[in-house]
């Protein structure tokens, strides 16, 4: 049985190959938009688990997309003065506020790993970030020579690393957050200074800027569980020349991006969907009428009517079932292509799903494609079943 | 000679036009019977009622004996696959199939497929077919297609064989060729039952009735 319906799906090879590349394109859309998602849910959540700040603070006159500098850890050469932490923790509202330091972005030419870093300074002093990941390393604070590296930064060997020529000791791997900290690598404050104060490419910026050991690059901060965090803003605005991001607002500005970008997506992938469902439901009644004699066949010499629905049911679940797989592998395309999109903009943070959720996602969309194309094919099936026998004796030729 | 299957007063109506009336004929084991009639005249209808395709309207069908009439269509189906042959007016191949898996088409539904797949072959060869075995139906002649379609009911040595106007479009000499593979499965103990215009086909059976008015008399 299974030759007969492989025989006649090849036998109608443009019109199966139709139903399979609408059912594929719908599969792919559906795939690739809820991988996508997932990816940007599950960064968005992650980075607000991790990043644990409520306002981020950066040199006032920076002029890059908050987003940018909340998720994609874009690096300027602004700095501001040192003493802005003691100013921000004396503003009412603010529960703690800890300095980091920023180097530019480390590329290949500056260090061994090949790919863009950058490098933090934090103070252990007051840091609440970096701690836990300390923590877990067993230890209270990075020596001159110790180094955090972020989820993602590519290593060669186990245990050291080497940045502009000096082996530093990993101390441990940080959990992703799916942002650009995920590609950073946390030192003490003192080292990211004394790092950028050997890189000749800076030297303007120390002359206009003042010395590194005086600069930061940004404080975060916590603000009272009472406190409102606009007040808050407003306040550290009068204190000096700084500003403040709410990490919370930025969220929520990309989250609803993101939303409209997903409905926009998501509604075109269901467009679609619908369309290769249209194509399958009309596809297979048309086959009501058209195959009747050639049913009527089957049923005169010997198959019963629960074969001949068998038969038309497992054309339909094969057309669906292929054009499922070949989407699942478009869609595969499809999603490394947006990846390769996010990597490239770093404007969304993003965990790219399991392995499990994905295989979940494409064994779902299998199920749900075959039983609608059994449901496609129930009609003729329904009526096949039950044709008159005597049909093969009355009707003209068939195909 | 045994009884392989009894038609008992056997009538067919459509709307108001009764087509058959009360008709009652015996198809005996290794012999031929034949039925002429007009065109329109019910023989096709006959035939259909004779191989359980149609329901008769009123009258019994004794299939080896036992009364089959109110038998469902499930049953019915199996039974035709066992114990009928039916080649049909026009070849009716299965266009998506080679030849030879047009023969094997009623082994496919009966899980027999491969144990049958040497038999389906000896009777293309038998045929004259053998080189024909992987083409499409779309690739043969007229009487290539008769031949598969014939090959297709003898494959599981039907113990009743029904053809529907076998000889139709063909010319005198393929017409007899496809009489004597026909007429052949007597030798195996099949009754053969031929509905057909053509009047040396009728002469070549052992017994010939026509259909008159709904009814079956011998024919003169």
């Amino acid at each position: 049985m299974i030759r007969l319906i492989w025989k006649s799906l090849l036998h109608r090879k443009l019109q199966s190959a139709a139903l399979i590349i609408s059912i594929a394109v719908g599969v792919a859309i559906i795939f690739s938009v809820a991988a996508v998602y997932k990816g940007v849910a599950s960064g968005m959540e992650l980075s607000k688990q991790r990043m644990g700040a409520d306002i981020v603070i950066i040199p006032y006159g920076v002029t890059l997309e908050p987003s940018l500098i909340l998720f994609g850890g874009a690096s300027a050469n602004s700095y501001m003065p040192k003493n802005l932490v003691d100013a921000v923790r004396g503003v009412s509202g603010v529960r703690q506020a800890t300095p980091q330091f920023f180097t530019h972005a480390l590329t290949a030419d500056c260090h061994d790993i090949g790919t863009q870093n950058r490098m933090i300074g934090y103070d252990p002093a007051s840091d609440w970030i970096i701690g836990p990941w300390l923590k877990k390393a067993h230890k209270t604070e990075l020596g001159p020579d110790e180094v955090i590296l972020g989820a993602k930064v590519p290593t060669w060997t186990e245990n050291q690393i080497s940045i502009l020529g000096k082996w530093y000791n990993i101390v441990t791997k940080a959990e992703e957050t799916g942002t650009t900290l995920d590609y950073s690598l946390f030192v003490s404050m003192e080292e990211a200074r004394r790092v950028v104060m050997k890189d000749t490419a800076l030297k303007s910026v120390w002359t206009k800027q003042g010395p590194p050991a005086e600069l930061i690059s940004t404080i975060l901060v916590q603000v009272d569980e009472q406190a409102k965090v606009e007040e808050v803003v407003a306040r550290i605005q009068e204190v000096g020349f700084m500003q403040p991001i709410v990490a919370s607002e930025v969220k929520k500005r990309i989250h609803s991006q993101f939303t409209v970008f997903g409905l926009l997506i998501g509604g075109l992938g269901l467009l679609a969907v619908f369309t290769s469902l249209f194509h399958l439901f009309a596809r297979f009644y048309t086959l009501t009428w058209e195959r009747q004699a050639e049913w009527g066949l089957f049923l005169a010499i010997g198959a019963s009517g629960r074969k001949i629905a068998a038969i038309i049911t497992g054309e339909a679940v094969l057309v669906t079932l292929t054009g499922s797989l070949a989407g699942l592998l478009l869609g595969g395309g499809l999603y490394k292509t947006a990846l390769a999109l996010l990597a490239t903009y770093q404007a969304f943070p993003f965990v790219p799903p399991s392995w499990s959720f994905l295989v979940a996602l494409s064994l779902l969309l299998c199920i749900i494609f075959a039983g609608l194309g059994a449901l496609a094919a129930w009609l003729p099936a329904y009526l096949g079943s039950r044709i008159d026998p005597s049909t093969i004796m009355t009707r003209g030729e068939f195909d | 000679m045994g009884k392989l299957l009894e038609l008992q007063e056997i009538s067919k109506q459509f709307a108001q036009d009764e087509i058959l009336s009360g008709i009652s004929v015996t198809v005996e084991k290794g012999a031929a019977l034949a039925i002429t009639g007009d065109s329109g005249g019910g023989k096709t209808t006959l035939l259909s009622i004779m191989g359980l395709l149609q329901q008769a309207t009123s009258g019994r069908i004794l299939v080896d004996g036992e009364d089959v009439s109110g038998w469902d269509a499930a049953n019915k189906a199996a039974l035709r696959g066992r114990y009928f042959g039916f080649v049909f007016q026009r070849a009716r191949l299965v266009h998506s199939l080679t030849a030879l898996e047009n023969v094997l088409l009623p082994a496919w539904f009966l899980q027999k497929g491969r144990r049958l797949e040497q038999r389906a072959a000896a009777l293309m060869a038998r045929f004259g077919m053998s080189h024909r075995l992987q083409h499409k139906p779309q690739e043969l002649s007229l009487g290539q297609l008769r031949r598969v379609s014939l090959a297709r009911a003898l494959l599981l040595q039907p113990a009743v064989l029904l053809a529907d106007e076998p000889t139709n479009d063909l010319d005198p000499v393929l017409a007899a060729e496809i009489a004597d593979c026909l007429l052949e499965a007597r030798e195996t103990g099949a009754g053969v039952v031929i509905v057909t215009h053509d009047p040396l086909l009728a002469a070549r059976a052992d017994r010939v009735l026509r259909l008159n008015n709904g009814k079956l008399d011998p024919a003169s």
